[in-house]
């Protein structure tokens, strides 16, 4: 018999996890309430950022439907931080959100082994201490061997708008009531907020009075199935508040939620409501708002920046204060909403939870926050769902390796105090994770489930096998401070020579185009069309790659070490019973997880180290 | 990261380390320890001897002279491992290539504190007394090392959060500039290289008032006086117990004697020496020379005269010395004293019961305080591993700042602060990515 995998949602967590589970040939059922919102996008029209852009992008070259659905869907692309260098370059599209959805559901429908079932998932069934199905709230029972859940912020959502609340998942839908079972199972909540900007009817406002912002000229793709974009892009536009809108919102400060107490769930400081910024920066006199069509055919803009929490009535006034917006007619108004998470901490590194084998979570339920943040998880609690069901070792990626692994490596041993965020400097090795190396990084594993074509496959191997070889040669090869070519050289890039160069250690010093700079040089190097944008960057981070390979090469093997599993961390020469018993309740399997345990030293470390294998 | 630099010893401990008892160019012998797998066989090539456990054995090499060799196999010594030590006479060129010699041989160098990092991890000492150690800094004396740490609790703690704070503030600017470029953030790229401009100045001032604490830095105290006044008794009461042969007899003690010994916290070296008299000749002459010598160098020298014996005064260099720099005291105060030395307002001690001895002490000690400037303020006495980490972080400041210069990209002047960042957590523990996040967003306003 066919085992079955039931997933629980159908926001960008829930559709990376039933997709890879049917494309594993589980036989798959994705439960949602609503059928024609599945990939809706509850906030932000977009796609991607700074450091977000690379999880789609390590999603892609998994195996991850995200980064191509961006692509197809997309009407602006811009990347951010191109004035710095590309390994913290930020792919980021605004998308269609209603053609994203319904791409979305087409791929779904289309794909074999998977299910789309309408329901509302009310109770986790167990069998001992194994999921074995969801019960829906018509009382009909769904059965399986795994279950995962997507649940978004509509784990007991409630919203708020001003001092009216009402319980729901997003504005006018209903929340999930899973919470109580989750309860009932022995899984700690926590709960959090977060919130959305108001919606406002395009064609009331007066763009002329804004900023206007443009795609890039050549959008660069998510995906490795996507070769060019060839799409009339839109612009974005950007306004400022002013004083009066943070007098108007600092006098009804009571009126808000999250000043009343109403809201005890903690929101990210990344993405603050209006009231919160206005208070907390009371010396800045504007804030930035950007304006999104929703749509390309702009019936509505999402105004970026201004999430809150007022009443209606004050929405109302701070919109038509500011610029362009004077006789804006609003559409959708802003709301926070306040939702329930499992702390992660309770779960293992291959997203499922430790007591109860085979329910795995991902997503917001895990106190993440963003589209590109639950898409990875879904994906990463989809494969390992199968391989547990295959009994097979899990999928865990390293921090080294990909900002995936990072996300769920700091989750899991961390925990979370807010709502979690990808961040660029949460990376240790920063210089090799750029966008540009996530294929390189990840396709591997892809390959290796049978997510990513053969053909594909191979003609990325070529690729960087390619690019190898070019960035050696341009590394190595040797260019002498002839009387020619040092008047050459210095004459073009103003650079004096004396000992033998190299064209790798030229373009560190001077950074002008590395095709530019092969022509100066006039020498012979066959580098083909395609690989410049990668030889610049391999041969500018070159030197710190190395360093952080070697200190990764090193890092690896000893945090690798696999602590024994019946080793008692009692009686360890030199740890204070309050260390010993911290350590035992968080059950290490490495040096590594040990090492994440805070307040462990690196001696901490050695000591256990040392003890358990004089045990040996 | 942190664990590096403590895991290198162990990805090095199935090297075999050597390195240096005695420090260079000083000392009458060089000291050369060996540890690990193949410390006995390399002793035995180079010289074509066999050794047996902790038994001292005298070789001539034809390159080296006379040394002497002691062998201990594990687990049976101090580091748990194969251990060799080899005396050599003090001549820093013999010794040196006497080192060079056995690295052909395969043995590297060892780290700061590796011999008692292997201590630790063969077993033979727990974490406790390795952290004490701090594996990584041959403490000079445990009570030192405790004033090192009262320090670091204190001003130079101080200095160093100061420092942290100061790199912190730089790093979460530029983070800031690179994960939210979209926001309106109010830096500029010169309000950031000002600000590292400003902390190396800030360090050069700083390393300027950091002393290393060299594991030889002593403060001598010569024990002197006219044979039998009771020297190697003072030598040995002060120590503790028995080393030099006491004997009635005029002049027992031949060769200056030494010994290492923590007063309150204060490495002191106390010599034993030769009795002085006028009139010696051949060998004893020999030795008063060489007293001499050693009261020439001492910090601080005891005068010991037996209280029942009238009191001349000194002469010649001795006299000066002891002007300069020491203290006569009347010894054998439990005997009779000598009518002719009630004049003399000098202290008295009784080794045999123990008076005044405590005085003494307090003296030494007092002398030892002013000798290592405890109350120089706003210095630093610094470890070997302090000061290692303080230098690389000097240049990894100064290596980001060319960077911005050259006009490199940010991320790239963030690896080198991020270097930086990770030598101050090895100071005083850690940083995670979290805080500079923290700082940005306390910050500044970002939210889109």
């Amino acid at each position: 018999m066919r085992r079955k995998i039931i997933v629980v949602g159908g926001g960008h967590s829930g559709i990376e996890a039933g997709s890879v589970c049917a494309k594993m040939g589980f036989e798959t059922i994705l439960i949602t309430q609503n059928i024609d919102t599945i990939g809706k996008m509850s906030c932000n029209p977009a796609i991607g950022g700074v450091a977000k852009g690379n999880l789609v992008v390590e999603l892609d070259a998994l195996g991850g439907v995200m980064g191509l659905a961006a692509d197809k869907c997309g009407i602006q692309f811009r990347v951010l931080n191109r004035s710095k260098g590309p390994a913290v370059w930020g792919l980021r599209a605004q998308e269609d959100r209603i053609k994203y959805l319904l791409w979305v559901q087409r791929y779904l429908f289309k794909l074999e082994n998977l299910l789309i079932r309408q329901g509302i998932v009310e109770e986790i069934v167990l069998e001992k201490d194994k999921a074995k199905g969801v019960k829906l709230l018509d009382g009909e029972e769904i059965l399986g061997d795994s279950v995962i859940l997507c649940p978004g912020t509509f784990l007991n959502g409630t919203i708020f708008i001003g001092d009216k609340t009402y319980s729901g998942g997003r504005a006018n839908e209903p929340p999930s009531y899973l919470s109580n079972s989750l309860k009932k199972i022995g899984i700690k909540l926590k709960r959090f907020k977060t919130g959305t900007p108001m919606r406002v009817l395009a064609s009331s406002v007066d763009f002329s009075k804004m900023e206007k912002q443009e795609g890039d000229k050549e959008p660069i793709p998510f995906s490795i199935y996507t070769k060019k974009i060839k799409i009339k892009q839109v612009p974005c536009y950007i306004t400022y508040t002013n004083k009066d809108i943070h007098n108007l919102i600092l006098e009804n400060l009571k009126l808000s939620p999250l000043f009343s107490g109403k809201i005890k769930g903690i929101g990210p400081r990344y993405c603050p409501s209006m009231e919160v910024k206005v208070y907390k920066f009371k010396d800045k006199i504007r804030h930035q708002i950007f304006v999104e069509p929703e749509t390309r055919d702009y019936k509505e803009v999402y105004l970026n920046g201004l999430s809150m929490s007022l009443p209606h009535f004050l929405q109302e006034k701070i919109l038509k204060m500011l610029p362009g917006f004077e006789s804006a007619k609003m559409t959708r108004p802003a709301y926070a909403i306040e939702y329930d998470l499992v702390d992660p901490k309770q779960l293992n590194k291959n997203l499922m939870l430790k007591d109860i084998k085979g329910l795995f979570l991902a997503g917001q339920i895990n106190g993440t926050s963003g589209y590109e943040e639950a898409a990875v998880q879904g994906f990463v609690a989809g494969i390992n769902a199968c391989l547990y069901l295959n009994n097979e070792e899990p999928l865990i990626l390293k921090r080294e390796e990909s900002y995936i692994g990072i996300l769920i490596d700091d989750i899991i041993n961390l925990g979370i105090d807010e709502p979690y965020r990808m961040f660029t400097s949460r990376a240790e090795y920063r210089l090799s994770l750029g966008f540009r190396t996530a294929r390189k990084r990840l396709i591997d594993y892809g390959f290796k489930f049978k997510l990513v074509p053969e053909k594909i496959y191979y003609e990325v191997k070529e690729f960087e096998e390619k690019l190898e070889n070019f960035t050696e040669e341009l590394d190595s090869k040797k260019i002498y401070p002839k009387k020619e070519m040092k008047e050459k050289i210095f004459k073009k890039l103003n650079i004096e020579f004396d000992q033998p160069t190299t064209v790798g250690s030229l373009y560190r010093r001077t950074r002008i185009p590395l095709k530019n700079l092969l022509e100066i040089i006039e020498e012979d190097f066959k580098v083909y069309d395609g690989y410049f944008e990668r030889l610049e960057e391999n041969l500018l981070y070159k030197p710190y790659i190395e360093r952080e390979k070697e200190e990764i090469k090193r890092l690896e093997e000893i945090l690798s070490i696999q602590i024994p599993k019946d080793f008692s961390f009692k009686d360890i020469p030199g740890l204070n019973k309050e260390m010993q018993e911290k350590i035992e309740r968080s059950k290490p399997e490495s040096l590594r997880d040990l090492a994440n345990i805070s307040g462990v030293t690196p001696a901490a470390i050695l000591a256990v180290y040392v003890a358990f294998k004089k045990r040996v | 990261m942190a664990i590096l630099r403590e895991f290198s010893y162990l990805t090095r401990s199935k090297k075999t380390i050597l390195a240096l008892g005695t420090p260079q160019g000083k000392g009458a012998l060089g000291v050369v320890r060996i540890s690990g797998g193949s410390s006995i066989k390399i002793i035995e090539e180079i010289t074509g001897k066999k050794f047996e456990h902790r038994k001292a054995t005298t070789v001539f090499l034809e390159n080296y002279g006379k040394a002497v060799v002691v062998c201990w196999y594990g687990p049976n010594s101090y580091t748990g491992e194969d251990l060799v030590e080899v005396s050599l006479l003090g001549n820093p060129y013999l010794i040196s290539n006497f080192i060079k010699d056995i690295i052909k041989k395969g043995a590297i160098l060892s780290l700061p504190g590796e011999f008692t990092f292997r201590a630790f991890l063969n077993g033979k000492i727990d974490l406790n007394q390795a952290e004490a150690i701090n594996f990584l800094s041959d403490a000079v004396s445990l009570k030192v090392q405790k004033k090192l740490s009262l320090m670091a609790e204190g001003s130079f703690s101080k200095e160093i959060i100061e420092i942290k704070n100061k790199i912190m503030e730089i790093l979460s600017l530029t983070e800031a500039l690179i994960e939210f470029e979209e926001e309106d953030i109010e830096v500029s790229l010169k309000e950031i290289e000002d600000k590292v401009e400003s902390m190396i100045v800030f360090l050069e001032e700083f390393l300027k008032k950091c002393y290393l604490l060299n594991k030889e830095d002593f403060f001598d105290v010569v024990i002197a006086g006219p044979p039998n006044s009771g020297k190697s008794t003072l030598f040995n009461t002060l120590l503790g117990y028995e080393r030099t042969i006491i004997s009635p007899e005029v002049g027992t003690t031949r060769d200056p004697v030494s010994e290492t010994i923590d007063l309150e916290g204060y490495p002191v070296k106390l010599w034993d020496s030769a009795g002085v008299f006028k009139r010696a000749k051949g060998i004893t002459k020999k030795a008063v020379d060489l007293t001499k010598k050693i009261l020439k160098n001492a910090n601080f020298i005891v005068y010991l005269y037996d209280s029942s014996i009238p009191f001349y005064g000194l002469d010649g260099d001795i006299k000066s010395y002891v002007i300069e720099k020491g203290e006569i005291i009347f010894t054998k105060s439990d005997l009779r004293i000598n009518k002719e030395n009630e004049k003399y307002k000098f202290k008295s001690i009784s080794a045999l019961k123990g008076e005044g001895i405590e005085d003494l002490k307090n003296l030494i000690i007092d002398k030892a305080k002013k000798f290592f400037g405890e109350d120089v303020e706003g210095d630093f006495l610094v470890n070997e591993r302090q000061k290692i980490i303080l230098d690389d972080f000097f240049n990894s400041v100064k290596e980001a700042r060319d960077i911005l210069k050259e006009g490199k990209p940010l991320e790239i002047f963030s690896y080198h602060l991020k270097k930086a960042t990770e030598l101050v957590m090895e100071l005083i523990g850690e940083i995670k990515s979290e805080e500079v996040l923290n700082s940005i967003f306390s910050r500044f306003c970002i939210g889109k």
